[in-house]
C-alpha cells in the first residue's frame, strides 16, 4: 500500500494552489507546515482564507507544531478512478491538529488494524514525484497524551 | 419560512416517472417527456396551467429554461435551476410551495432527469472532474480524497468512533438498512434491484472503503421524476399538503458537498440542525411521523438522519434499526420504495413521489397501512432540506 515505507516514491495528485493558499505549498518546500493566525482574536485558521472569518482583520501564516490526533480514516480499497489503480489500499486520513484545524492526509507506517480514533500523530514531509512537498503523518511515538500511557 | 403558519397551504397535485434503467438508450429529453407528461396527466391538468419550473443541477441535468422550451411551455413564469444535489431535493418541492403561497406562480412543475449512469456519474468513475485538485479539493484531492464514497466512509468511522462502536456492531447495523431496503424493492416493479439480500450476500459484498461495501453503495441509473406543486382543487378534500419545510445545515458546512475541512463535528450532519426547527413548524414531533423517506445515497447516511430527525438518541440508530423498526408494520418504515439504494437513483426525487403514493394510498410496492404523515429528508453532511407531507 502506498503509505507503507517500502514504497520510495509516494505518489500524490498535483495541487492546484491559488492566490491564498501559495505561501502554505511554497512553506511546504521549506518544510514549514504553515496555517493562518489572525492578527487580532489569534485564532487558527486552515483552510486558508483571505481574512479572520471572526474579526476580519488579516491573517499571518505561522508554524503548525506538526501534531494532532487521528480524527476519522477510511482503508480504500477499490480505487474510484483508474489513476488510482496503483495506490489501493491507501489509508485516507484527517487529522485535527493541536491547533484545531483539519487536515486531510495520509497515515504512514501503520497496518489498517493497528489504527485508533483519537491517537496522536506528526506531521512528516515527503516529497512527490510531481515536486510538490506533501505534509504526511505517523503515530506520535513522543507524545504525552498518548493513550497507552507510556509516555 | 413557516409553511406551517400559513393558513392555505399548498400540495403536490400529481406525480409521473419515466422508467427506471441502468441503462436508458432513451435521451434524457424524452425521459423528462415522459415524467413530466405523465405528471400532468395524473394531476389533471394540462401545460397552459404551469407557470413554474425548478430542478437542480449537479451532474446531468436538463435546467429550467431548458424544461419550459422542451414543453413548449406558453407562460414562462418562475425558473430556478438549483445548484446542488442529493441537499436540494425537497428544497425544490419547498421552494415551490413557498413561490406559490408568495404568489410568484400558479402550480409549479418540480422535475429532475438525469442519466446518473450514460450521462455524467457520480460515483466511481473516471469523469475528469473526480480528479479536480483546486479550490478545498487542493488539500484533499492529491491524497486520494476523491468521490462520495469516500465522505461518507470518513463520516461514518467518525462515528463509530464518537460512540464507541465497533466494526462488528457497524456491520450488522449497515446491513440491516441494506436489508431493509431490498425487502422493500422486491414488491416494488419499478425498483432496479429487486433480489433479497441474505447475511453471507451482505458479507461477501466487497469492500471499497471501509466500513462501506459496495452493497452500502446507492445505484447509478437513468431516469426522470416529476411533480406539480399548487393549491389543491377545492373538490379535493384530501390533498398532499407541504405542511412544513425547512433548509440548512450546521456552521462551515464548506462550500462543495464532496470534501470540506471547515465542519467540525463529522459525527452529525445537517438533520441535527433542521430537525427541530421543522417540527416546529409542522406543530408535530418525530413520534407523529406515520413513515420516513430518508435520503440514502449510502446506507450510513440512514444513520445519520435516524438520529438528527430524532428518532431515536444519539449512538443509537444501529440498535432501532436491528429492533426492526424500519421495516413494514413497525414504527417507523423507512423507504418503502427500496429507496436510491434499490429502486433507483434519481437523485432523490423518486423518494417524493413514493411519499405521494403511499399517502393516496395507491403504492405499486408494498403499501404501508398508517400513511398519513410523512417526513421527507434529502442531504449529505453539512446541508440539507427536509419536509412534512400529510394528508
Amino acid at each position: 500500500m502506498i503509505n507503507s515505507d517500502s514504497r520510495s516514491v509516494p505518489e500524490f495528485l498535483k495541487p492546484t494552489p491559488d492566490l491564498i493558499t501559495e505561501a502554505f505549498w511554497d512553506g511546504l518546500k521549506e518544510h514549514r507546515l504553515l496555517i493562518q493566525r489572525c492578527s487580532q482574536c489569534a485564532k487558527f485558521q486552515f483552510p486558508p482564507l483571505p481574512a479572520c472569518r471572526s474579526c476580519l482583520s488579516s491573517l499571518e501564516w505561522v508554524d503548525s507544531k506538526g501534531t494532532g490526533t487521528l480524527y476519522t480514516w477510511t482503508v480504500v480499497r477499490r480505487a474510484t478512478h483508474s489513476i488510482l489503480g496503483t495506490w489501493v489500499p491507501y489509508v485516507l486520513a484527517i487529522i485535527r491538529m493541536d491547533e484545531g484545524v483539519l487536515f486531510c492526509s495520509h497515515v504512514m507506517g501503520e497496518t489498517p488494524e493497528s489504527l485508533r480514533a483519537d491517537m496522536p500523530v506528526r506531521v512528516h514531509f515527503v516529497l512527490a514525484e510531481n515536486g510538490y512537498v506533501f505534509p504526511v503523518f505517523r503515530v506520535d511515538e513522543l507524545s504525552d497524551t498518548d493513550s497507552r500511557g507510556d509516555k | 419560512m413557516t409553511l406551517g403558519s400559513t393558513t392555505r397551504k399548498a400540495a403536490i397535485l400529481g406525480i409521473g416517472r419515466s422508467a427506471f434503467e441502468k441503462k436508458s438508450a432513451e435521451p434524457i429529453e424524452a425521459l423528462a417527456n415522459d415524467a413530466i407528461w405523465s405528471a400532468l396527466n395524473d394531476a389533471g391538468l394540462d401545460i397552459d396551467d404551469i407557470d413554474g419550473v425548478i430542478t437542480f443541477s449537479l451532474a446531468d441535468t436538463i435546467p429550467a429554461t431548458g424544461i419550459a422550451t422542451l414543453l413548449g411551455m406558453p407562460r414562462v413564469g418562475y425558473m430556478s435551476t438549483l445548484d446542488g444535489g442529493g441537499n436540494v431535493v425537497v428544497s425544490a418541492v419547498g421552494y415551490a410551495a413557498a413561490a406559490v403561497q408568495a404568489g410568484l406562480a400558479s402550480r409549479i412543475l418540480v422535475v429532475r432527469a438525469l442519466k446518473a449512469r450514460t450521462g455524467k456519474r457520480l460515483g466511481g468513475t473516471d469523469e475528469p472532474e473526480h480528479l479536480n485538485t483546486s479550490g478545498i479539493r487542493q488539500f484533499t484531492g492529491p491524497y486520494g480524497w476523491t468521490a462520495y464514497l469516500h465522505t461518507f466512509s470518513l463520516v461514518a468511522r467518525r462515528y463509530m468512533a464518537e460512540y464507541d462502536i465497533g466494526e462488528e456492531k457497524m456491520h450488522g447495523g449497515l446491513r440491516a438498512v441494506v436489508q431493509t431496503s431490498r425487502l422493500y424493492s422486491s414488491a416494488n416493479p419499478r425498483a432496479i434491484m429487486r433480489d433479497l439480500i441474505s447475511d453471507d450476500d451482505y458479507a461477501n459484498s466487497p469492500l471499497l472503503s471501509d466500513p462501506l461495501r459496495r452493497a452500502d453503495c446507492c445505484l447509478e441509473s437513468d431516469g426522470a421524476c416529476a411533480l406539480v406543486v399548487g393549491f389543491p382543487d377545492s373538490a379535493d378534500s384530501s390533498p398532499v399538503e407541504i405542511v412544513a419545510f425547512r433548509e440548512g445545515g450546521g456552521p462551515l458546512p464548506g462550500g462543495d458537498l464532496l470534501a470540506f475541512l471547515e465542519w467540525q463535528d463529522w459525527s452529525k450532519i445537517y438533520a441535527n440542525y433542521v430537525a427541530e426547527e421543522l417540527y416546529a413548524s409542522a406543530g408535530i414531533g418525530p413520534s407523529d411521523i406515520d413513515f420516513a423517506m430518508l435520503y440514502d445515497c449510502f446506507s450510513s447516511n440512514i444513520l445519520s438522519q435516524l438520529e438528527g430527525f430524532r428518532f431515536c438518541g444519539d449512538g443509537e440508530a444501529i440498535d432501532f434499526v436491528l429492533e426492526g423498526n424500519l421495516s413494514p408494520g413497525h414504527s417507523l418504515p423507512v423507504n418503502p420504495h427500496g429507496g436510491l439504494l434499490s429502486e433507483a437513483y434519481n437523485h432523490g426525487l423518486n423518494g417524493v413521489l413514493e411519499a405521494y403514493d403511499q399517502l393516496r394510498g395507491r403504492s405499486e410496492g408494498i403499501q404501508l397501512d398508517r400513511a398519513q404523515t410523512c417526513l421527507v429528508a434529502s442531504g449529505g453532511v453539512g446541508v440539507g432540506s427536509a419536509m412534512i407531507l400529510a394528508r
